[in-house]
C-alpha cells in the first residue's frame, strides 16, 4: 500500500446499543478517512463514543449501520474467523491496561501473534529481539509482565501490536495508565515508530499529551465527528 | 448331659443364645439320624467363586433326595442388604460425580470469568474462536488429568496404608452376619483405570460448554471499556 492510500474508510457508521427497552446510540453516522501513514487522535469526552468508534473500524463490533473499509476491505460482511485472520494480519492494538497474557513472558507475548500467522520460531526470535531494542526493552525477554512497570509493560504491548508489521495500529487511551513523563516518552517512540515504518496510528484518547503530538485530531461529540484538524 | 468344654462368641445375640455345639456322632445319636446328617455348609475361599457358581454348585449336588442351596437363597436378607449396599453405592456414584460435574463446570467458568479480559485480548489479536475453545479444552483435560495422577498416588498410598493396617470392625453385625477379621483394602485395577478415564472423559465433556460460551463471548464485552 502506498502512502497516502487510505486505510480506514468509515462511511456513516452507526452503532446502537439496545438494553430492555432502552436504545442507547452510541455512534450516529461517523464519515471518516484514514490514509496510510496517518498519526491520528481521536479526542472527545467520555462517552463520546470514542471506543464504540475504534471497536468498530478494527472490526471487534460490527455497526448497526454503514459500512468500514479496511485495507479497502469491507469488514462487515466478512465471517468470524475471516475477521479474525484479517485483525491478526492487519491491525495491531494497544490497550490501557496494556492487557498482556500474565502467564506469558515478554518474548512469547510479542511474538504471539506472529505464532498465530505460522512464523517460524527462528524468525520470530530474532524479530522479538529487533522490536523489543526499538522499544528499549532489550534484555526483558524472560520478565513476566509481573516483573514490570506500567511504561514497561506498555511499551511491551507496543511491540507486540507492531510486532508484526500491521497496516493499522489501534490504541484506546494507551498512556492513561501512564505518568506524564513515561506517556510523553512513549508517545515520542511511537511517533518515531511512525515515522520510520510508516505505519498508521490511530488512538483514542483525552490526554491533551497525545493530542499534541497528533498530526490529525478528529474530535467526536455525541457519536459524532464535530471536528477534524490536520496539523502542519 | 454334656459338659461345657468351652464358650463360643460369634457376636451374634440369637446364636450366642441359642446354639450349642455338640460333636456331630453324639448329635446324630441323640437326634436318631445315624450316619447322616441334615445340613453340610462348604463354605468357599473365594467369594467371588460362590456368587458366580453358586447356582451350578447347586445343581450339581441337588440329587438323590438332596437339596444344594447357595448363600442367597440361604440367608436372603444378606443377599438383599448387600443388593441395597450395591445400589446405595451406585446413587453414592451418581451424586458424587453430578457433584464433580458441578464442581468442574464452576472451576472452569470461574477461571474462564477471570481471565476473560484475557481471552478478549487473544481474541481481539486474530485468535479464532475454535482455537479459543480448543485451548479451553486442552486446559480442562491437563487439569484432569495432573488431578487424576495426583488422586491415584494419594489413593494408592490409602490403599496401601489401609491393606497393611486394616479396618477392624469386628463385632459389627451386619445382615445377621458379624465382622470377625480386619478388613482390608485391595488394589482393584478397575478402579485405577475406569475412574480416571470417566474423570477425563466427563472433564472434556464438560469442559465443552464453557468452550462454547468463550468462543461465542462479545470480544468488546470481554474488553470492557478498553477497545
Amino acid at each position: 500500500m502506498k502512502s497516502g492510500e487510505n486505510v480506514i474508510v468509515a462511511e456513516n457508521v452507526k452503532k446502537d446499543y439496545h438494553s430492555d427497552s432502552v436504545v442507547v446510540h452510541a455512534v450516529r453516522g461517523v464519515d471518516l478517512t484514514i490514509k496510510k501513514g496517518e498519526f491520528t487522535a481521536i479526542v472527545g469526552p467520555s462517552g463520546s463514543g470514542k471506543t464504540t468508534f475504534l471497536n468498530l473500524i478494527s472490526g471487534l463490533d460490527n455497526p448497526s449501520e454503514g459500512t468500514v473499509l479496511l485495507n479497502n476491505k469491507n469488514i462487515s460482511s466478512m465471517s468470524g474467523n475471516e475477521l479474525s485472520d484479517f485483525r491478526r494480519d492487519n491491525i495491531g492494538f494497544i490497550f490501557q491496561a496494556y492487557n498482556l497474557i500474565p502467564v506469558l513472558n515478554v518474548e512469547e507475548n510479542v511474538e504471539y501473534i506472529m505464532m498465530l500467522q505460522g512464523i517460524p520460531k527462528e524468525k520470530r526470535h530474532e524479530r522479538v529481539v529487533e522490536i523489543l531494542d526499538k522499544m528499549g526493552m532489550k534484555g526483558y525477554e524472560g520478565r513476566f509482565p509481573s516483573q514490570l512497570s506500567g511504561g514497561q509493560q506498555q511499551r511491551v504491548a507496543i511491540a507486540r501490536a507492531m510486532a508484526s508489521e500491521p497496516a493499522l495500529i489501534l490504541a484506546d487511551e494507551p498512556t492513561a495508565n501512564l505518568d506524564s513523563g513515561t506517556s510523553t516518552a512513549l508517545l515520542d517512540m511511537m511517533r518515531d515508530l511512525n515515522k520510520d515504518t510508516g505505519m498508521t496510528f490511530v488512538f483514542s484518547t483525552h490526554d491533551q499529551h497525545v493530542v499534541d503530538k497528533a498530526r490529525r485530531v478528529v474530535i467526536l461529540e455525541d457519536g459524532k465527528n464535530v471536528q477534524d484538524e490536520i496539523k502542519e | 448331659m454334656f459338659r461345657v468344654a468351652g464358650i463360643y462368641t460369634m457376636q451374634i445375640d440369637e446364636l450366642d443364645t441359642s446354639a450349642a455345639f455338640i460333636p456331630l456322632s453324639q448329635a446324630q445319636a441323640m437326634l436318631g439320624l445315624g450316619d447322616r446328617v441334615h445340613e453340610i455348609a462348604v463354605s468357599f475361599e473365594n467369594v467371588q467363586y460362590a456368587s458366580l457358581h453358586g447356582a451350578e454348585f447347586a445343581e450339581e449336588y441337588s440329587i438323590e433326595g438332596n437339596k444344594a442351596e447357595p448363600w442367597p437363597q440361604l440367608v436372603p436378607q444378606m443377599k438383599k442388604m448387600l443388593d441395597l449396599t450395591d445400589f446405595s453405592v451406585g446413587i453414592t456414584m451418581i451424586i458424587v460425580f453430578a457433584v464433580i460435574i458441578f464442581g468442574i463446570i464452576n472451576t472452569l467458568f470461574m477461571s474462564l470469568y477471570e481471565r476473560i479480559f484475557e481471552f478478549g485480548v487473544l481474541r481481539a489479536v486474530g485468535t479464532r474462536a475454535a482455537s479459543l475453545r480448543k485451548l479451553i479444552v486442552f486446559e480442562a483435560a491437563s487439569l484432569a488429568v495432573y488431578s487424576s495422577v495426583i488422586g491415584l498416588v494419594l489413593g494408592s498410598i490409602i490403599i496401601y496404608i489401609g491393606s497393611i493396617h486394616g479396618m477392624n470392625l469386628s463385632g459389627v453385625e451386619f445382615a445377621g452376619a458379624t465382622f470377625t477379621e480386619e478388613i482390608h483394602t485391595v488394589f482393584r485395577l478397575r478402579q485405577f483405570i475406569l475412574h480416571p478415564v470417566l474423570i477425563f472423559l466427563f472433564t472434556v465433556v464438560v469442559s465443552l460448554y464453557p468452550a462454547r460460551y468463550a468462543g461465542r463471548m462479545s470480544i468488546t464485552h470481554a474488553l470492557q471499556k478498553t477497545l
